[in-house]
C-alpha cells in the first residue's frame, strides 16, 4: 500500500517534470511564433480633430504576439480569407489553399486543424470566403460561406456538415442572379445574414430553420453630379437605347458584423462621394450612423491614382464600440455607437505593428486579431494604457454615466491633450453636476458646439435669474429719466445739416439717404473721402472681429488659423471690384456718378452692414442655438439697410430711377463675376507659362 | 617563374609568422595612411588556400584564385570564412544569389542617365580574371578589376591582435571617364555568416537593439538595409518614408552558440573610418541564401530620385548622380574578436570598452539616479497686441515656474533641458546664434535665475540650441545662401509630413538645414554670446544627424560628421553637453545622453528586442528612456527602465494645453505639467527606491525568459524579473503580476 502509494507520488512527481518541459518547450518554441509587446511604435499615431486635421495621438493599441505562417506546420497560412472568434476564446482561420479551418487558442497557440466533412467525403472549400462561427462546446457551429460551389455550409465542431443553403427559389431573391455567398454572420436569434456577390440588394436572410425570408438593408445609390447628368441624358432616351446602357446599381457591401444590441455594421469600400462606408443598421435597415466620411479624411494621389480608405471589414466590440480595417493603409478606426471617431492606429510597412493588405478583424473582449493573408500573419492587438482608458471611458458615457466616466476621461487627457471627446465627456458630467461655467469651457475645448450652447443656455438662465430685477429696474430708471429730460428741457431743436459736422451728416444720411448722399458727395463736403476709407477698413475690421470673437456657439472657425492679409485682400478687394465695376457698368447705361462719388456712396452705404456684423458679433456671445433666428434678423436688417442705402445713393449720383439703380446694381454685381473669371484665366495661363519655363530651366540646370 | 614567386609568398609568411611584430607599428586604428604606401608581393593565382598573417590567436589564410579568407581563432577553433564554400550548391540560393555568395564585394553601379545596376565581384571580378592579391607585411591587398565595367576597387585586409581590419581604398578607386559610376560598395557581405545547421543571432544597433537569429524562418519580409544616422537629408521625398529608429551605432555583432560557454565565439564588427557614409545590412536566411549575414556598405558617390512635372501626368523620375565621388580616402571596418564572450551583452561591454580607450576620463555618472525634464518655455503662435492679432511669443512655462520644477524633482539631480527658451521659441525658429531669453518667461534675468537655481539643488540645466535646422531665415543666416543643397540643386527641405497620409504638409513651415562650415561659424557666435551662468548646452542634429550638402564645393556626410565632431568637442570644453539619442561619434563629448529606445523598430524579421545601446552606456555616461508621459504605456516604460538601467525622463510645460493647440508642438499631447506632477513624483521616487545602489553598477546578465518575461542582473547581483504581459507570470515558482517586476539576490555564485 505504502509502495503503491509512493509510486503515485512519484508518477505525480514525474508528470509534473514532464509538464515543465512541455512548458518550457513551448516558451523556446514560441519565439519564433511571437514578438515582445510593443511599448510605443516607432512612428507616431494620430487622431482627428473636428476640423478633420490629423494631430498627434498617443498609440490606442500594440501588437503583442504575431502567428506568422512560416511557423506553421504547412509552412504558412496558405491566403487565408477570412477569420471567426468566439466569445469563449476560439480563432479560427480559413486557411483557402489548404481547405481546412485552423483552430487557435486566444494566445494564438494552434489548438488544431479542422477540415470539413460531408457524408464521409472531405469536402472542397478552396472557393470559400467567408466564415462565422457560433455557439460553445456541442452546440457550436461553423457557418462557411462556399462562393464558387455557391452555397452556404452548417458544420458542428468537428467538422461535420450538418446541411447547406444554396440558392433561393424565390421570386424576391433575383433569379437571374447565381447565388455566390461571400460573407456570412449569424444574430444572437439565430438568423443567418449572408452577403452575396452581383446582388445589390443587401444581405440575404434566413431564418434559424434555414428559409429565405428576404433581404436587409441595401446601400442606397449616392447621388451625385455624374449621377444627375446621367439622369438627365436617361431622360432623353428612348427604351432600345436605354437597354444598352449600364443600369445605376447601389454598391454592395464588403463586409459586415453583428453587434449584441442587434445592429448589423456594414462597411463599404469606396463609394462614389466617399462618405457612409460605415452603417449601422437597425432593425427596419435604416442607417442610424451620421452622413460622413469615414476612415482618413486626407486622401493622396500617387501616379495620378487616388489613394484613399478601403474599408474590408467591421467588428463590433462590446458597449457599442466597433472598429473598421483599412486595407489601403493597414489601419483600424474604431468608432462609438454614435459614428465618433475614438482611435485610429497601423500602418503599412515591415514591422510587426503594420501591415500589408489585411482582410479580417476579429476581437475576444478588447482583444483585436488581424489576419493578414498577404504577409502571412495573425497578429494580436491589445490596448495601451491610452487606449484601454479610451474604452473604459467611451462605455462608461454611452451609457449616460458621465459623472463617473470623468475621472478616466481625465486621465486620457493627462496622456493626450488632443483628444476633444475627453473634453466633451468630461463637460457631460459638468453638466450633470450643474457646473455649467467650467462646462462651457470644456466643451469649447472639444469642439462642440452645441453642447456649449446647451451649457450657455443654463449658465446665461441662472445669471438672468439673479439680474433681471436690477436690471429692468436700472433700464425702467433710465427710460424715466430721458423722457423726463426731453419733456423738461426740450431739447427737440432743428439743426441745418449743411452746417452740421460730418459725422452728425453721415448719421443723418443713414435714415435721409438721398439728401444725405446730395451733401457728401454732390456739395463737396471736404473729409468725406476720408470718412468712405475709414468706412472700408471699417468692413474689413468688423470681418476680423466677426471671425475671430463670434460666440462659440456659432462660430466654426479656427481663431488660429486666422491668415489677417487675406482677410484684407478679400475685402479691400471686393470693395475695389464694386466700385470698378459700377463705374464701368453705369457708363454704358448714361450713368454719370464719378469716380468719388462711387466710392463714397459704396463705403458709406456700407456702415449699416458694418454695425449689424459688429452688433451681431457681440450678442452671439450671449445667445444659444435657440436664438440664432435673432442674429439672423439683425444681419439681414443691416445688410437690407445697407442696400437700400446702396440703391437710394446710386440713383442720386447716376440720376437713376430706382428701378434703373437696381438694374445698375444687378450689372455691376454680374460684371464683378466676369472679372473674376477673366482674373482666374489669366492667372491659371500665368502659372502654365511659369511651369513651362521652370520645366525647362530645371532640364537645363540638370543636363 | 611560378616556383619563385611562390617562394617569396611563402618566405613572407615565415618571416611574418617568426616575427609577428612585424608592420604592427602603427596604431589600432586610423593608421591606415602610413602603411598604405606599401607595395606588397603579387601572390599566384593558384586555388589554394595560403597563410597570409598571423596574429596572437589569430591567423588569416586567403585563396587567391576566388578571393575567400579564413580567420581562424585558435582558442575556440572557431573558423570565420568570407564566403561559405558551399556557395555553389546552396539549396536557397539561386541564379545570381549564387555569385552573391562567392563575392567579397557587391556594388551598386549606375551610368550617367542614372541607370541603376546591382553587381558582385565573383562575376564581373573573379571569374573574368580580374582579382589580384598581394601579400603585405600583415595581410593582403586585393586589387578587383571589373573589366567589363572599367572599373578598379582596391582593398586591404590586415589582421592584429585579436581584429580583422578590412578597409577600401576609395581614393585608389578606378572608373572610366563616362561611367558607370560607383555608388557604393558592401565589402565582405558574407563574413562569418551562420549557417543553416548554426545556431546564433546577429546584433542590430536598431533602436534599442536588436537580434536577428540564425534560420528564423522570416525570410518573408525583405532584409534589413539602414544608413548609419538616418538616412542623408537630401534624400527627404514628397512622402515620409517610415523606418523606425535611426542607425547611431556604426556596429553590429554576429555570435555562435556552442555546447560549451568556453567555445562560444563570434565578434563585433565596427566601422572605424567612413561611418558617416555607412549603411547597415543584414539579410535573414531564406531571403537570398540558407545564411544570415550581415556586413557593412559605404556610400562612394551620391544619386538622388528627383522628378519632373510633378503631379502632372507626364511625372518623370530619374536617378541624378552627385557630379564627383565622396572625398574620403579609406573607410574601414574593424572585426573584434574578443575573449570571454561574444553574447550580446559581452559585445556591448566590449564596445564601452572600445569608446572608453578614446576618453579615459570616462564615468561621469553621479551617485543617485537622476531625472530627465524637457521644459518647453515658449512658441510663437497667434496673439493680440492692442486687439490686433499677429504672431507672437506665447509662455509655455517661466522660467520661474521651471525654477518650481527643479526644486520639486530636487531630491533626484535634474537634467533639464529648456527648449524654446529664446525669442524664437520651440519648434520653429532660426539658427540660435545669439542669446536672447524668451521676454514672456521672465527674460535673462528670468534664465539667470533658474540657472542660479540649478546650482543650488544640483540640477544641471542645458539650453537647447539650433545650430543646424532652421524654418526662418535671419540677415545673417538666410533661408536662400546660407543652405544646403542637395544634388539636384535645389534646396535640402525636410518637409512636415501629414500624419495620416504620410505626404508633405505644405501648410507647414519646411526645415532648412545650414551649410555646414557655417554651423561651426554659428556655434563660435553663440557660444561667444552665453553668459557666464550657462553650463549646459543642447546641440540637436549636430550631435546626431550629419548631411551632405552640395552646394559648391560642398561638403560629403563624413566631413561633415567630422566637423560636427569638432564643434562638439569645442563646445564640450567649456560646457557639459547633452545628446538626444546622439550619434556614436558624439559620445565621447556628451556629458548625459536622453531618449535612448527602448525597444528596437520591431521589424518583422527581428526576434528579440534587447537593451544592446544601454549596455553599452551603462557605467560609462548617464542615460534615459524617452518621455514617460508621451507614451502610450507609461507602465511598461517604467518597466523598461528597470530592465536597462535608464533614468526615467519627462516632457512638460506648465501652461494649459490650449496654449500649444495649433502650434508645431501638438506632439506634446501629453506634456501637461499639472496633470502630471503628481504620478511623475510617485514614479522617480519608486524608481530610486528600486535602483537604489545599482547606479555604478554594470548589467551582467540579460535574457529574454519568454516573448513578456525577462530576466536582469546587475553587477552586485541584485536581478529582477519583469513581466511586460498584462497577465500574471510564474518564475521559479515566484508570482509576477502582470505589467509588473519581481526583484531577487543572487549570490555571487549563479551567474555561470
Amino acid at each position: 500500500m505504502r509502495r503503491m502509494h509512493q509510486n503515485k507520488k512519484a508518477r505525480l512527481w514525474r508528470l509534473g517534470t514532464v509538464l515543465c518541459l512541455v512548458s518550457a518547450w513551448y516558451v523556446s518554441g514560441s519565439r519564433g511564433i511571437s514578438a515582445a509587446p510593443v511599448i510605443d511604435p516607432a512612428f507616431s499615431s494620430y487622431t482627428y480633430n473636428a476640423y478633420g486635421q490629423a494631430v498627434s495621438a498617443p498609440a490606442g493599441y500594440v501588437p503583442d504576439r504575431v502567428l506568422s505562417g512560416g511557423s506553421l506546420e504547412a509552412g504558412s497560412l496558405g491566403q487565408a480569407q477570412d477569420m471567426a472568434s468566439t466569445a469563449d476564446g476560439s480563432i479560427y482561420v480559413l486557411l483557402k489553399n489548404q481547405g481546412q479551418l485552423l483552430e487557435l487558442d486566444e494566445e494564438l497557440g494552434v489548438r488544431r486543424i479542422v477540415a470539413l466533412v460531408e457524408n464521409g467525403e472531405p469536402v472542397d472549400i478552396s472557393g470559400a470566403s467567408g466564415l462565422c462561427v457560433t455557439g460553445e462546446g456541442e452546440e457550436r457551429r461553423i457557418y462557411l460561406a462556399d462562393t464558387e460551389h455557391q452555397r452556404v455550409l452548417i458544420a458542428d465542431r468537428t467538422g461535420v456538415v450538418l446541411s447547406a443553403l444554396t440558392k433561393p427559389e424565390d421570386p424576391i431573391y433575383p433569379q437571374s442572379s447565381d447565388f455566390r455567398p461571400s460573407k456570412v454572420t449569424v444574430g444572437s436569434d439565430g438568423t443567418i445574414y449572408v452577403l452575396c456577390q452581383n446582388v445589390y440588394k443587401g444581405a440575404a436572410i434566413f431564418s434559424r430553420q434555414q428559409e429565405f425570408l428576404g433581404f436587409y438593408g441595401s446601400n442606397a445609390i449616392d447621388v451625385t453630379p455624374a449621377l444627375l447628368l446621367d439622369y438627365f441624358w436617361k431622360s432623353l432616351m428612348n427604351p432600345e437605347q436605354l437597354a444598352q446602357i449600364k443600369k445605376t446599381v447601389p454598391i454592395e457591401y464588403t463586409n459586415f458584423d453583428m453587434d449584441e444590441d442587434g445592429f448589423l455594421y456594414t462597411v463599404t469600400a469606396t463609394t462614389d462621394n466617399s462618405t457612409n462606408e460605415i452603417k449601422r443598421l437597425n432593425s427596419k435597415s435604416a442607417n442610424i450612423f451620421p452622413q460622413k466620411d469615414y476612415g482618413d479624411l486626407d486622401v493622396t494621389w500617387i501616379n495620378t491614382q487616388l489613394v484613399d480608405t478601403a474599408f474590408v471589414d467591421v467588428e463590433a466590440l462590446d458597449g457599442g464600440i466597433v472598429t473598421a480595417l483599412d486595407a489601403t493603409r493597414g489601419r483600424l478606426f474604431m468608432y462609438d455607437q454614435d459614428g465618433r471617431l475614438l482611435m485610429a492606429f497601423g500602418d503599412t510597412g515591415s514591422f510587426t505593428y503594420t501591415f500589408r493588405s489585411p482582410c479580417t478583424v476579429t476581437a475576444i473582449g478588447d482583444f483585436l486579431y488581424v489576419l493578414d493573408p498577404y504577409k502571412d500573419t495573425v497578429t494580436r492587438l491589445v490596448p495601451t494604457e491610452y487606449g484601454s482608458a479610451i474604452l473604459r471611458a467611451s462605455r462608461l458615457y454611452q451609457n449616460g454615466r458621465y459623472e463617473e466616466s470623468m475621472g478616466i476621461w481625465d486621465q486620457v487627457l493627462r496622456q493626450n491633450g488632443n483628444y476633444e471627446l475627453a473634453y466633451i465627456g468630461i463637460a457631460k458630467g459638468m453638466m450633470a453636476t450643474d457646473r455649467y461655467e467650467e462646462a462651457m469651457s470644456y466643451y469649447r475645448q472639444g469642439q462642440d458646439h452645441e453642447g456649449y450652447s446647451q451649457a450657455l443656455g443654463e449658465y446665461r438662465k441662472g445669471i438672468i435669474r439673479v439680474a433681471v430685477g436690477p436690471v429692468l429696474l436700472a433700464v425702467t430708471v433710465m427710460v424715466i429719466l430721458v423722457l423726463a429730460y426731453r419733456y423738461f428741457f426740450h431739447v427737440r431743436r432743428e439743426v441745418d445739416m449743411r452746417e452740421a459736422v460730418l459725422g452728425r451728416q453721415i448719421l443723418y444720411t443713414m435714415v435721409h439717404p438721398s439728401e444725405g448722399f446730395q451733401l457728401l458727395t454732390r456739395e463737396g463736403r471736404r473729409g468725406s473721402s476720408v470718412a468712405a476709407l475709414l468706412g472700408v477698413m471699417g468692413v474689413f475690421v468688423a470681418s476680423v472681429v466677426q471671425r475671430q470673437w463670434t460666440g462659440f456657439t456659432f462660430n466654426e472657425n479656427q481663431p488660429e488659423k486666422l491668415n489677417i492679409w487675406l482677410m484684407f485682400l478679400v475685402t479691400a478687394g471686393l470693395f475695389l471690384l464694386f466700385v470698378v465695376s459700377n463705374r464701368l457698368v453705369c457708363t454704358l447705361f448714361n450713368g454719370n456718378g464719378t469716380w468719388r462719388e462711387i466710392f463714397i456712396v459704396t463705403a458709406i452705404s456700407l456702415l449699416p452692414g458694418t454695425g449689424a456684423v459688429l452688433l451681431r458679433t457681440l450678442v452671439s456671445n450671449i445667445c444659444t442655438l435657440e436664438d440664432a433666428v435673432l442674429l439672423h434678423l439683425i444681419l439681414a436688417a443691416g445688410v437690407l439697410w445697407s442696400l437700400i442705402l446702396l440703391l437710394a445713393g446710386m440713383g442720386l449720383i447716376h440720376e437713376y430711377s430706382f428701378k434703373q439703380a437696381f438694374l445698375a446694381f444687378c450689372m455691376t454685381v454680374a460684371g464683378i463675376l466676369i472679372m473674376l473669371f477673366i482674373g482666374l484665366l489669366v492667372w491659371g495661363l500665368y502659372n502654365q507659362i511659369i511651369a513651362f519655363f521652370s520645366t525647362i530651366m530645371e532640364e537645363i540646370g540638370s543636363i | 617563374m611560378r616556383q619563385l614567386k611562390l617562394g617569396i609568398a611563402l618566405l613572407c609568411v615565415i618571416v611574418f609568422v617568426v616575427f609577428p611584430g612585424v608592420g604592427l607599428g602603427e596604431s589600432a586604428v586610423g593608421g591606415a595612411s602610413a602603411d598604405r604606401q606599401e607595395e606588397g608581393v603579387l601572390l599566384p593565382k593558384e586555388d589554394d588556400w595560403i597563410p597570409v598573417a598571423q596574429a596572437g590567436r589569430l591567423s588569416l589564410t586567403c585563396n587567391p584564385a576566388t578571393g575567400f579568407l579564413t580567420v581562424t581563432d585558435g582558442t575556440t577553433g572557431r573558423v570565420y570564412t568570407s564566403n561559405p564554400a558551399d556557395y555553389m550548391t546552396d539549396k536557397n540560393a539561386k541564379g545570381v544569389n549564387r555569385t552573391m555568395l562567392g563575392s567579397q564585394l557587391l556594388l551598386t553601379v549606375a551610368d550617367a542617365k542614372g541607370n541603376q545596376e546591382t553587381i558582385n565581384s565573383m562575376t564581373e571580378s573573379v571569374e573574368e580574371n580580374g582579382l589580384e592579391v598581394y601579400q603585405l607585411s600583415d595581410g593582403i591587398r586585393m586589387r578587383y578589376t571589373f573589366p567589363n565595367k572599367g572599373l578598379m576597387i582596391p582593398i586591404e585586409i590586415r589582421l592584429q591582435e585579436g581584429r580583422l581590419i578590412a578597409r577600401i581604398l576609395m581614393d585608389q578607386i578606378v572608373e572610366s571617364e563616362g561611367g558607370p559610376y560607383l555608388l557604393s560598395v558592401g565589402l565582405l557581405p558574407y563574413f562569418g555568416a551562420g549557417g543553416p545547421d548554426e545556431e546564433g543571432y546577429i546584433v542590430l544597433p536598431d533602436g534599442s537593439g536588436a537580434l536577428m537569429r540564425f534560420h528564423n524562418g522570416k525570410y518573408k519580409y525583405g532584409v534589413y538595409e539602414k544608413a548609419v544616422y538616418g538616412e542623408d537629408l537630401y534624400k527627404a521625398g514628397r512622402f515620409e518614408s517610415k523606418t523606425g529608429y535611426p542607425i547611431r551605432f556604426p556596429v553590429f555583432g554576429v555570435h555562435f552558440e556552442a555546447e560549451e560557454a568556453a567555445r562560444e565565439s563570434g565578434f563585433l564588427a565596427v566601422v572605424t573610418q567612413g561611418d558617416a557614409l555607412a549603411s547597415v545590412n543584414a539579410w535573414p536566411a531564406r531571403v537570398r541564401s540558407s545564411y544570415t549575414n550581415a556586413y557593412f556598405s559605404f556610400t562612394r558617390r551620391g544619386a538622388q530620385s528627383t522628378s519632373m512635372l510633378d503631379r502632372t501626368w507626364a511625372e518623370k523620375t530619374f536617378l541624378k548622380l552627385a557630379d564627383r565621388p565622396v572625398e574620403m580616402d579609406t573607410v574601414e571596418v574593424t572585426y573584434y574578436f574578443p575573449e570571454g564572450g561574444t553574447g550580446y551583452v559581452s559585445l556591448a561591454v566590449f564596445l564601452r570598452g572600445l569608446l572608453e580607450g578614446e576618453d579615459t576620463a570616462q564615468n561621469k555618472n553621479s551617485d543617485m539616479l537622476p531625472v530627465y525634464i524637457d521644459t518647453y518655455i515658449s512658441v510663437k503662435k497667434l496673439g493680440y497686441t492692442l486687439g490686433i492679432p499677429h504672431q507672437k511669443s506665447s509662455c509655455l512655462t517661466s522660467f520661474e515656474q521651471a525654477e518650481e520644477i527643479l526644486e520639486t524633482f530636487g531630491g533626484s539631480p535634474v537634467y533639464m533641458r529648456l527648449m524654446g527658451w529664446d525669442e524664437e521659441g520651440a519648434g520653429a525658429g532660426a539658427i540660435t546664434y545669439r542669446y536672447r531669453p524668451a521676454a514672456v518667461a521672465g527674460g535673462a534675468k528670468g534664465l539667470t535665475g533658474l540657472l542660479d537655481k540649478a546650482l543650488e539643488t544640483g540640477g544641471q540645466v542645458f539650453l537647447e540650441a539650433d545650430l543646424a535646422a532652421y524654418q526662418k531665415g535671419t540677415f545673417r543666416y538666410t533661408t536662400f545662401s546660407s543652405n544646403a543643397k542637395a544634388i539636384d540643386n535645389k534646396p535640402i527641405l525636410k518637409p512636415s509630413y501629414l500624419l495620416s497620409t504620410n505626404e508633405e504638409d505644405t501648410s507647414q513651415p519646411a526645415t532648412y538645414f545650414l551649410i555646414p562650415g557655417l554651423v561651426s561659424d554659428a556655434a563660435s557666435r553663440f557660444l561667444e554670446a552665453l553668459p557666464e551662468q550657462v553650463t549646459g548646452l543642447s546641440l540637436p542634429v549636430v550631435s546626431d544627424t550629419p548631411y551632405s550638402d552640395y552646394r559648391g564645393a560642398g561638403y560629403d556626410r563624413q566631413r561633415t560628421r567630422d566637423l560636427f565632431q569638432e564643434v562638439l568637442g569645442e563646445a564640450s570644453s567649456q560646457y557639459q553637453l547633452y545628446g538626444e539619442y546622439p550619434g556614436m561619434y558624439a559620445l565621447s563629448s556628451a556629458s548625459v545622453v536622453s531618449d535612448i529606445p527602448v525597444e528596437s523598430s520591431g521589424y518583422d524579421f527581428f526576434d528579440e528586442s534587447v537593451p544592446f545601446a544601454q549596455l553599452v552606456l551603462r557605467t560609462f555616461l548617464s542615460y534615459s528612456t524617452p518621455s514617460v508621459n508621451l507614451s502610450a504605456n507609461p507602465q511598461s516604460l517604467f518597466l523598461k527602465a528597470i530592465e536597462t538601467g535608464s533614468s526615467l525622463k519627462y516632457t512638460f510645460f506648465t501652461a494649459d494645453y490650449a496654449a500649444v493647440a495649433d502650434t508645431p508642438l501638438t506632439k506634446l499631447y501629453g506634456g501637461s505639467y499639472t496633470a502630471w506632477e503628481q504620478e511623475a513624483i510617485d514614479m522617480v521616487r519608486e524608481l530610486g527606491q528600486v535602483m537604489e545602489g545599482l547606479e555604478g553598477e554594470d548589467i551582467i546578465d540579460h535574457e529574454w525568459l519568454s516573448d513578456c518575461l525577462v530576466r536582469v542582473v546587475y553587477g552586485d547581483g541584485t536581478g529582477f524579473v519583469i513581466n511586460y504581459g498584462t497577465a500574471e507570470a510564474s518564475w521559479e515558482g515566484r508570482e509576477i503580476p502582470g505589467q509588473s517586476y519581481i526583484k531577487f539576490e543572487t549570490g555571487g555564485d549563479s551567474f555561470e
